[in-house]
């Protein structure tokens, strides 16, 4: 292993790092989110999250049959027609960005946040 | 060697890469990203285009996934491992090509990874029009630092072990 082979792991794991911190600061700090179900990057549902949400989507198109459900502020796949399941095992997704995304089926389900109060939040003089 | 059994050598090896990657996905990893992978076929490829030249290892690659996809029948797969093995292969030529002075096989194979699986996700974005999977990106560039590294060192030694089959073989 040479110098550079070094310096590239470490240059590379830097970048990998803050951005992942950024991705997760950007992702914080929201009032109301929203689940947004697209199906071959089309919108196909939006749902707006409240704990006493209990909803089950069934979704059936050419690509394949997906189960969505959503519960509280909660969204997982728990049926999927497609090969591989990885989006079953994405697990439960809660946070303004995230996605569970089922390639096969070209389904995806992310989360949006937003500020329903004031974009500033706060206000030093 | 001459051209028969050059073929020979790399449809032996392209049957390799194919086992290799029949046999990661039998093997059970735990859950990172969507899409995250040993890259063991990434082996043979990195070992064809240092011993045998770019076009052997593109061809191989190519080959690989298409028979790939007949194994397991995934056709949306093929497109991702299509659009991340051709540029991969584009990649590592430069790297190795151009700045082996300063890359060893390591950092060859740990440009090869990235790039796989930049391509990857760059490919599902486009097909699912989403840009949001980018955030993916991260999370799979420090994946692809170990399995990259990981390939890349026993590249080195595949390697030494086909180009010595090689010289034997123009000898006798």
């Amino acid at each position: 292993m040479t110098k550079c082979d070094k310096f590239l792991i470490i240059l590379v794991l830097i970048v990998s790092i803050i951005s992942i911190i950024i991705i997760g600061k950007a992702t914080s700090n929201y009032d109301t989110t929203y689940a947004e179900i697209y199906v071959d990057g089309n919108l196909y549902k939006k749902y707006s999250l409240d704990k006493n949400l209990n909803e089950v989507v069934t979704i059936e198109t050419k690509h394949g049959k997906n189960i969505i459900e959503i519960e509280g502020y909660n969204v997982r796949m728990i049926e999927s027609s497609c090969i591989n399941k990885l989006c079953i095992k994405q697990g439960t997704i809660h946070k303004q960005g995230q996605l569970i995304v089922c390639l096969p089926n070209k389904v995806v389900v992310q989360i949006i946040g937003k500020n329903s109060s004031s974009d500033l939040d706060t206000i030093s003089y | 060697m001459d051209r028969t059994k050059k073929y020979t050598f790399l449809a032996l090896l392209t049957t390799g890469a194919l086992a290799l990657s029949a046999i990661e996905s039998m093997i059970p990893l735990p859950f990172i990203a969507p899409g995250a992978k040993l890259g063991l076929a990434n082996m043979v490829i990195l070992s064809v285009l240092v011993v045998f030249g770019f076009r052997s290892a593109l061809y191989v690659s190519i080959l690989r996934c298409f028979l790939f996809l007949m194994i397991a029948g995934n056709p949306i797969g093929f497109i991702y491992s299509l659009s991340g093995g051709i540029s991969s292969v584009i990649v590592m030529f430069v790297v190795f090509k151009h700045l082996s002075k300063f890359f060893s096989l390591i950092g060859v194979s740990v440009f090869g990874a990235i790039t796989y699986n930049t391509a990857q996700i760059a490919a599902a974005s486009i097909i699912l029009e989403n840009l949001n999977i980018f955030t993916y990106l991260p999370v799979m560039s420090i994946m692809s630092l170990f399995t990259g590294c990981f390939i890349g060192y026993v590249s080195i030694f595949i390697v030494r072990y086909l180009k010595d089959i090689v010289k034997n073989n123009k000898r006798g």
